[in-house]
């Protein structure tokens, strides 16, 4: 029971990985401008990456 | 200043540092106190994935595509966001089989085909001498870059120092030295290399502070931050095009990157290794499913501000982005950083090629020479068994490997670091459908896993490496122009003449289609063997099994221990026979040893033929067991219905535990049933003797005046009235508490009618005031009623209300000040329901008490010391009756400040909450909620 809610949470994380990672979502925020002095890609894209990881962090919290 | 001999000293002392490192954490293991047992070091080792492709080649990428270098590092974290379920499952099958190397899984998981574990291990080296050749390269141009500081020179420049001259080879074979001395420790390649795994640990720490340092240093201190930084390169027209990804990658592109290395970071080998073999404890995939992710995220964060740093500082062509790291500090004047540099780019380097090499041993050893030198016969093999060869052909593939990379940097184009990484990632996502496929889809079959591997690598082989070679002069320059043999359709870079991709793009999509459509199709379309059928159910179904279950066991035939035994030792020595069977027997001695001339149980040639999976792969183990047995060879059908019986075991056992839960829950219910029957048995008889003891109390003072009457009729008229009055009274209690005894019954067995109609509850409030108006005034007490102008209709019963409303008003009237009594009926609407209050100013009520006055014949100590001033039936009645009608009666009050008593009635048209009560209720349930 318990891992089957957990498979379901860590696929979910993955799933939104790859959504925020991908076309069109990338296309949306490669654009030639800078947020706060910094490229919005770059900026995006780290911040994407850092919630993913957050994501599957608290996912896999829930194994212990 | 910085001197040939004090680069060559440090990095001399930093690889002495890793030898020590090592050998104190093989002596710890040894000691039974591991070091590298924790998600931390797990984690770590994993990012042994960072190699100075990452940490060189990255900026030199990022140089020309702005944020393009990231798939490769976006892809492992999705592929460890599901690592808990694909990475574990892996675990669990190679645990259980005492598998080894990626080539003896495949070749485990399709019947131990040793053909199939051979042609893995040959794509394996054919795809990762070029990225073994890319990190002794970063080696030694960052050597023989360093060593001319403060100059910088560009790789281009450099040539090939003399080989006997060139840092690469020492290196090279210092590595070799170090993968021999801490790869090769045991002959059961499922043991860990601990000392291996904390050096490579280590080196993970290493190169992440090295690059992080060398980042804060260009952009805080060359720069003034990242603001600035970003700034200025906003203003510079080449470095703000690598603002954006579009035109120079383009989404395709970067998708399949991001695939591509979904697939390597499982099935590069180095990380097989350290993912899977070297694992301690499969939860530790818990912490790195996160923690390598956030490695990565960190050692990425300043690729992009490095690069934009170096296209501003140097511009573009005259230093190569490739070396912009190490540049960037020596063009500052900061030797020592520079030297930092050099040695996280050194441990970047040495931890990826000491872990390949050894993953490639072992799969050159157990996969690719022992099946074959078995099969030969045993006249290649001495009077010491295979151990002995076994470790030397592991020894030997090291140097040759690194050799190998050495020759293939020296001879090979000068390609940039990313592109020859790319090159080899594509070569081991041709394991994908093989690998993944049969771990997850029961009907992959070998043949269908052999021929998607073929054709996948032969696209491999016509679309990346023909190209490579053929631009550095090794094949006529012809065939990437007009095709082989004149066939433009097989341009090797534009197949079928599909142009418009990148060419890892271009390969990507031709050989996934090839290999997983052949492996789809091969296997649809074969016959699998009984030991493929066996095999597949295990892989597939491995994570439904405990951790320790040993494999399927598929086997009927016939073996004598003394056979076995001497298997063992022929191919383990004495002492490794011995452990092994002391294994078997267990810790406590819980197994008995079956003696030499027995025929052995199967439980027995099963772990024979485990252990020596162990040391010798999978398919030499199954080869050499069948060789003693007299092995009875079964049938597709008997097999299928071997695994129907397992998987109709598992079935039966799994729907056995379900009854059993389902059994105790009504085990459970029945008891709790059971008490409650008990505690209404027990309640009925409380009643009954309640009642008894209740009407008694009027019967006998009527007649005990009676009795006066009886016994003296010349009483004076006054005292015989007086008599009389009390008998009349006591007889109309005794009639009020035997109607109210037959009215709770009713109410409580559901025999009561009720009239649910809507009611004015103003208007029955005002009268039920005035009735009660008498009681008052005979006490000298006041009553005020406030009720709104409009109340809007509620559904009751018109009588029942009102005998709710008599009863507290009554209430009331008993217990208000004796003096200086007040009461006070007030009605609000709200939230779809409508509420009275009756508010009296008497001594109110304990909280102890509040509970208790809504039970029978309880009154509550307020009015202790008088006289019963009601039959204790009054409120529980109360309480029922609004509780019927889906309101709520409840009593707030503090002591010396009154008490209120409260109901709730829903508004005609809304539904309360508990909805009406059914009429069926035990009467048990209205005790329980007073």
């Amino acid at each position: 029971m318990a891992d089957d809610s957990r498979r379901a949470h860590l696929v979910a994380a993955a799933s939104v990985g790859f959504l925020l990672f991908g076309y069109p979502l990338l296309a949306v925020f490669d654009v030639p401008a800078t947020v706060l002095g910094v490229p919005v890609l770059w900026a995006y894209l780290f911040l994407a990456w850092a919630a993913v990881v957050a994501l599957v962090a608290l996912a896999v919290r829930r194994v212990d | 200043m910085l001197t040939t001999w004090m680069i060559v000293a440090v990095a001399g002392a930093y690889l002495g540092l890793l030898f020590g490192i090592a050998r104190y954490a093989d002596r710890r293991a040894d000691a039974g106190r591991s070091l590298v047992s924790s998600g931390w070091v797990y984690a770590l080792s994993l990012a042994v994935y960072a190699t100075s492709w990452t940490y060189y080649g990255s900026v030199g990428r990022a140089a020309s595509t702005g944020v393009g270098f990231l798939p490769i590092y976006l892809g492992p974290t999705l592929t460890f966001a599901v690592g808990w379920l694909v990475v574990r499952k892996i675990i669990r099958v190679s645990r259980q089989r005492r598998i080894t190397s990626l080539a003896d899984f495949a070749s485990a998981r399709y019947g131990n085909s040793a053909l199939l574990g051979a042609l893995v291990t040959l794509v394996a080296v054919v795809g990762l001498v070029p990225y073994i050749a890319l990190q002794l390269k970063a080696v030694s141009n960052t050597f023989s870059i360093l060593r001319r500081y403060p100059e910088i020179t560009s790789p281009a420049q450099l040539g090939h120092p003399p080989v006997l001259q060139d840092t690469g080879l020492y290196v090279a074979l210092l590595l070799a030295l170090f993968a021999i001395l801490f790869g090769t420790r045991h002959l059961d390649a499922s043991e860990r290399h601990e000392g291996m795994v904390a050096a490579v640990a280590f080196e993970s720490i290493v190169k992440l502070v090295a690059f992080l340092t060398v980042g804060v240093f260009i952009t805080f201190t060359v720069f003034g931050g990242v603001g600035d930084l970003f700034g200025r390169a906003a203003r510079a027209p080449a470095t703000a095009a690598l603002f954006t990804l579009t035109p120079e990658t383009s989404y395709g592109t970067w998708m399949w990157l991001t695939v591509l290395s979904m697939l390597a970071v499982l099935l590069l080998p180095r990380q097989w290794q350290v993912a899977v073999v070297e694992n301690v404890d499969e939860r530790h995939v818990i912490r790195a499913s996160w923690l390598f992710p956030l490695y990565l995220l960190a050692i990425n964060v300043f690729v992009l501000p490095i690069a934009l740093a170096g296209l501003l500082r140097f511009g573009r062509g005259s230093v190569d982005p490739d070396t912009f790291v190490l540049a960037l500090p020596m063009a500052e004047g900061q030797p020592l950083l520079a030297l930092i540099v050099f040695i996280g780019g050194l441990s970047a380097s040495t931890a990826m090629v000491i872990v390949e090499t050894v993953a490639l041993a072992t799969m050159v050893s157990n996969s690719l020479i022992l099946p074959g030198l078995l099969r030969g016969g045993a006249r290649y093999l001495g009077r010491q068994g295979v151990g002995g060869l076994a470790l030397a052909v592991r020894r030997v593939t090291i140097v040759a490997v690194v050799l190998l990379g050495y020759t293939y940097f020296r001879f090979a184009g000068e390609a940039s670091l990313v592109s020859i990484g790319l090159v080899s990632f594509a070569a081991v996502a041709q394991f994908a459908p093989a690998i993944l496929g049969g771990l997850y889809w029961r009907d992959g079959s070998r043949a269908g896993a052999l021929a998607g591997l073929v054709g996948g690598f032969a696209v491999w082989v016509h679309t990346l490496l023909v190209p490579d070679l053929a631009r550095a002069g090794y094949l006529p320059l012809d065939v990437l122009e007009r095709g082989p043999w004149g066939i433009t359709l097989l341009r090797p870079e534009r197949l079928l003449g599909l142009g418009g991709l990148d060419r890892i793009s271009h390969a990507m999509l031709w050989s996934m289609i090839v290999n997983v459509g052949l492996y789809v199709a091969v296997s649809l379309a074969s016959r699998r063997s009984p030991a493929e059928y066996a095999e597949a159910a295990a892989f597939v179904d491995a994570l439904r099994q405990p951790a320790d279950a040993a494999g399927a066991r598929l086997w009927r035939g016939s073996a004598r221990v003394a056979d076995l035994r001497g298997l063992l030792q022929r191919y383990l020595g004495p002492d490794g026979a011995h452990d092994a069977l002391a294994r078997y027997a267990g810790a406590g001695g819980t197994t008995r040893l079956p003696g030499d001339d027995e025929t052995a149980d199967d439980e027995f040639v099963h772990h024979v033929e485990t252990v020596l999976a162990g040391a010798l792969g999978t398919a030499s183990a199954r080869v050499l067991v069948a060789s003693v047995a007299h092995e009875e060879s079964l049938g597709v059908g008997e097999v299928i219905q071997i695994l129907d019986e397992t998987s109709q075991v598992r079935a039966y056992s799994r729907e056995l535990e379900r009854k059993s839960a389902e059994l105790e829950a009504a085990t459970a219910e029945l008891r709790a049933a059971n008490d409650r029957l008990r505690e209404l048995d027990r309640m009925k008889d409380d009643f009954v003797s309640t009642v008894t003891h209740e009407l008694r109390t009027p019967l006998t003072s009527i007649r005990a005046f009676s009795e006066i009457l009886l016994d003296n009729p010349d009483l004076d008229a006054a005292d015989r009235r007086r008599y009389l009055e009390i008998v009349v009274a006591e007889t109309a209690r005794l009639t009020r508490l035997i109607n109210q005894v037959l009215d709770l019954a009713k109410i409580e067995s559901g025999a009561a009618e009720w009239r649910i109609g809507e009611v004015d509850l103003a208007t029955l409030v005002r009268d039920a005031a005035a009735e009660a108006r008498q009681l008052f005034s005979g006490k000298g007490a006041q009553l005020e009623v406030r009720v709104p102008a409009a109340v809007p209709p509620v559904a009751a019963d018109t009588d029942r209300v009102m005998q709710v409303l008599l009863n507290l008003l009554a209430n009331a009237a008993t217990y208000c000040d004796p003096r200086h009594g007040e009461a006070l009926v007030e009605v609000y609407v709200a939230d779809g329901t409508a509420r009275v209050d009756v508010h009296d100013n008497g001594p109110g009520i304990a909280p102890d008490q509040e509970a208790v006055i809504f039970e029978r014949f309880r009154q509550g100590d307020r009015a202790a010391g008088s006289r019963p001033a009601g039959t204790g039936l009054g409120l529980p009645i109360s309480r029922e009756i609004i509780q019927r009608m889906g309101g709520r009666l409840w009593v707030s009050s503090a002591p010396g400040q009154g008490a209120t008593f409260s109901f709730t009635l829903p508004l005609s048209g809304e539904v309360a909450p508990g909805g009406r009560r059914p009429a069926t209720r035990l009467p048990r349930e209205s005790g329980a909620e007073s």
